[in-house]
C-alpha cells in the first residue's frame, strides 16, 4: 500500500477519534456557536488548505509568479 | 539594590575582544558575552535607570519591567543559541556585526523613552546590513541597499514623529500614546510599522532575509520585528485597526508561501504571517491579547530560528535552496530532520509545543473581543502555517522524490543549537506556566490543554494534513521567482536615486567647471598685470606678457626703496 494511502488512513482515524471525542466531551461555553459544532474544526482545516492554495494559485497566474530569468540577481 | 549592569553593554564591550582574538579565544568571547548579558538581564533590578536631562525632558536608558525583562531574557538567549550555531564561522567582522545588532535590540527593549529607543534602532539597521551584506552574494549586496533604504524611510519617519512629539511638548517616555498627538503619532507608527514588515512595507524581510549568511538569518529573524512588536505593545495596545491589519498580514504571508520555492524566503513569508499574529494582539489590546503578542513573540524566535537553522542546515549541507532542486534529505540527515520537525509543529501549534501555548492567547482574545473575521483570518493562517511549514516545505525537502543529493557532514555545533531551541520549544509547550509567569500582565488564567482546545487544534492540522496530501502533486515548487509589492517601488525609487545622484554629479561638474574658467581668468591677470593693458591681445603667452626676471627684480628693488623713502618722509625712520 503506497505511504500516502496509509497516512490518509491514519489521518481519517484521528479524524474520526477526535470527532467523536468532541461530541462525548462537553465543549467550553465560550466563543461563537459553530466552535460547538462537532468537526467544525476538521473541515475549516481542509477548505481552508484549499482555499489558500487555490487562491494562491490564481493569483500567481495572474503574475505573481515569474521566470528566474525575467529578474536578474543584479537588478535594483 | 542591586548593582545595574545593562545586557547591550556587555555585548558592545565582546564586539572589540572578537576583533582583537582569534581562534578558541575569540569562541570563548563568543559564547561568554550572551551569557553574561543573560545574566544581567535576569539580575537587572526593576525600575529605571540611567535618567540623564536633555534639553528639559527626562531620558532613561534603562527601564526594567516584565515586558523589557521577557524580551531581554529571549534576545540574550538567541544570541546565544546564534553563537553557538555560527561557532564554525571565522568571519570575525559578521560576528561583531551580530554582536552590535543583538545590543541595538537590547538596547531598544530597556529603553524608557523613544530617543533611547531610537538610537537602539538605528545602531540595529547599521549592523544588521552588514550581517546581510555578509551573505556575500551580488543578491545579497542588492538586498542590502533596499534594506538599508527602507530602514532609512523608518527611521526617518520615527525621528520626526519624535521631533513632533517633543515640540508639541508631550513627554517622550515610552508609554501608550495619545491618538491626538497628531501627525508625531501617525509617524512614529508608521516608523514602527516599516519596521514590523507590515504589508504593503514588508518586502524588505523577504528579500534580505533570505540573502543574508546562513549563520546571520538566524539573528535577523529574532530581532528587528521583535523590536517592532515590543514598541508597538508599549505606545499602541488597543489600536483596533492593527488587528485587522496583523490579521490580514497574517494571511498574506501564507498566500505567498505557496508561491515560493526558495526555502528561506518561505519560511520569512511565514515570518511576515506569525508577526501578523503579534500585531493583531496588540490591535485586539485586552490583557490576554498583549499577553499573547509578548507570548508569542517569545516562542516565535525560538521556532523560527529552529527552522531557519534546519534550512541553513541543509543549504550548507547540500548548496542548494530550491524545493526543486532539494529531496529525499531525510535518510542522509535524519537529525536535521528530525530538528526542523520539531520546529515545524511548534509553529504549527501542535499540542505540547510552544506555539500550542502562545498562538491561542491571541486568537481566543480576538473571540472575546467579539472580533469575528479577526478569528477567522487568523485560523485561516494557521492552516496555512501548517501547510507550508509542517507539510509543503519538510515534504519536499526531506521526504520528496530523492534527488540523490550527497550533503556534506555538518559541523556538530550547528546540531548542537538547533538542539537547544528544540529543547526550549518542546520545555515551554510542555510547562507553559514557566512562560505565562513571566508575562507583563499577569495573572494569566488562560489553560492550553484543555479538551476542547487540544482536539479542536487537532481536528484543524488532521484537516489541512489530508487535503494537503490530496493536493501535493500540485504544490511542489516551481522555478519562478514572486513578485511581491516592493516590485512596485523597486525601479522608480532606483530611478529617483539614480537621477538624483546623475544630477548632483552633474552640478557639481558645471560647479568645478564654472571656478575653473573663473580662476583662469584672474589667474592670467595676476600672471601680469600687462594683460588687463591689452584687451584685445592675442591669449597669454609667457614669453611674450611676463616681464624678463632682471626688470622683475629692477622693479622690486624701485618698489622697496619708494616705500622706505615714504616711511622717511613720515619721519617713522
Amino acid at each position: 500500500m503506497p505511504i500516502a494511502t496509509r497516512l490518509l488512513i491514519a489521518l481519517a482515524g484521528c479524524a474520526a477519534v477526535s470527532f467523536v471525542a468532541e461530541i462525548l466531551i462537553q465543549p467550553e461555553e465560550h466563543g461563537a456557536w459553530w466552535h460547538g459544532v462537532a468537526g467544525f474544526d476538521l473541515a475549516i482545516g481542509f477548505a481552508g488548505c484549499g482555499l489558500l492554495v487555490w487562491g494562491s494559485k490564481l493569483l500567481g497566474q495572474l503574475g505573481l509568479q515569474q521566470p528566474e530569468d525575467d529578474h536578474p540577481e543584479d537588478e535594483p | 539594590m542591586q548593582p545595574l549592569l545593562h545586557p547591550a553593554l556587555v555585548l558592545l564591550a565582546a564586539a572589540p575582544l572578537v576583533a582583537m582574538l582569534r581562534g578558541h579565544a575569540r569562541r570563548a568571547v563568543l559564547l561568554a558575552a550572551p551569557l553574561l548579558a543573560m545574566a544581567a538581564a535576569l539580575g537587572a533590578p526593576a525600575g529605571h535607570h540611567g535618567v540623564v536631562d536633555l534639553a528639559g525632558q527626562s531620558l532613561v536608558l534603562v527601564r526594567v519591567d516584565p515586558l523589557s525583562q521577557l524580551f531581554g531574557l529571549i534576545f540574550t538567549g538567541i544570541t546565544f543559541i546564534g553563537a553557538v550555531y555560527a561557532l564554525h564561522v571565522d568571519r570575525g567582522g559578521e560576528q561583531i556585526a551580530t554582536l552590535v545588532y543583538a545590543a541595538g535590540g537590547l538596547g531598544v527593549v530597556y529603553a524608557g523613552d523613544w530617543i533611547t529607543a531610537f538610537v537602539g534602532l538605528e545602531l540595529m539597521g547599521v549592523a544588521s546590513l552588514l550581517i546581510v551584506w555578509f551573505g556575500g552574494s551580488v543578491r545579497a549586496r542588492m538586498a542590502g541597499f533596499r534594506y538599508i533604504f527602507m530602514h532609512l524611510t523608518a527611521g526617518a519617519l520615527l525621528f520626526a514623529g519624535i521631533a513632533l512629539l517633543w515640540s508639541s511638548g508631550a513627554g517622550l517616555s515610552l508609554e501608550p500614546l495619545a491618538s491626538d498627538a497628531g501627525l508625531g503619532y501617525s509617524l512614529i507608527l508608521g516608523g514602527v510599522l516599516i519596521n514590523a514588515a507590515v504589508p504593503p512595507v514588508h518586502a524588505w524581510l523577504t528579500d534580505a532575509y533570505p540573502e543574508a549568511s546562513v549563520t546571520g538569518t538566524i539573528l535577523l529573524s529574532a530581532f528587528t520585528t521583535k523590536t517592532a512588536i515590543y514598541l508597538l505593545i508599549r505606545a499602541f495596545p488597543g489600536v483596533e485597526a492593527l488587528a485587522w491589519v496583523g490579521a490580514i498580514m497574517a494571511v498574506y504571508g501564507a498566500v505567498f508561501a505557496v508561491l515560493e520555492n526558495d526555502i528561506r524566503r518561505l519560511l520569512a513569508y511565514h515570518i511576515v504571517s506569525q508577526i501578523g499574529y503579534m500585531v493583531a494582539g496588540v490591535g485586539i489590546g485586552t490583557a490576554l491579547a498583549l499577553n499573547g503578542a509578548a507570548a508569542h513573540a517569545f516562542s516565535h524566535i525560538l521556532y523560527k530560528a529552529l527552522l531557519l537553522m534546519g534550512a541553513g542546515a541543509v543549504m550548507q549541507a547540500t548548496g542548494r535552496r530550491r524545493l526543486t532542486e532539494l529531496g529525499g534529505l531525510a535518510r542522509s540527515m535524519p537529525v536535521v530532520t528530525t530538528l526542523y520537525l520539531i520546529g515545524a509543529c511548534s509553529i504549527s501549534g501542535v499540542p505540547l509545543f510552544n506555539g500550542f501555548v502562545s498562538k491561542p492567547l491571541i486568537v481566543s482574545a480576538a473571540s472575546d473581543h467579539g472580533l469575528t473575521g479577526v478569528e477567522w483570518l487568523l485560523t485561516i493562517a494557521s492552516v496555512g502555517t501548517f501547510l507550508h511549514t509542517g507539510l509543503k516545505l519538510p515534504y519536499f525537502t526531506f521526504f520528496g522524490p530523492d534527488r540523490g543529493l550527497a550533503p556534506v557532514r555538518l559541523p556538530s555545533n550547528m546540531i548542537a543549537a538547533m538542539s537547544l531551541a528544540a529543547v526550549a520549544c518542546i520545555g515551554i509547550g510542555i510547562v507553559p506556566g514557566w512562560l505565562y509567569a513571566r508575562l507583563p500582565l499577569p495573572p494569566v488564567d488562560y489553560l492550553p490543554y484543555t479538551a476542547d482546545h487540544v482536539f479542536s487544534t487537532v481536528q484543524l492540522l488532521v484537516g489541512t494534513a489530508a487535503a494537503f496530501l490530496l493536493m501535493r502533486g500540485g504544490l511542489g515548487g516551481k522555478p519562478t521567482v514572486t513578485l511581491d509589492t516592493d516590485r512596485l517601488w523597486r525601479r522608480p525609487i532606483w530611478n529617483a536615486v539614480g537621477g538624483l545622484a546623475r544630477g548632483t554629479a552633474r552640478l557639481g561638474h558645471a560647479w568645478r567647471a564654472g571656478v575653473n574658467i573663473a580662476l583662469a581668468g584672474v589667474t592670467d591677470v595676476l600672471q601680469s598685470p600687462f594683460h588687463l593693458a591689452t584687451p584685445a591681445a592675442p591669449p597669454y603667452d609667457a614669453d611674450r606678457h611676463r616681464l624678463p626676471i632682471g626688470a622683475t627684480v629692477v622693479w622690486i628693488v624701485v618698489g622697496i626703496v619708494g616705500l622706505v623713502l615714504a616711511i622717511w618722509r613720515q619721519g617713522g625712520i
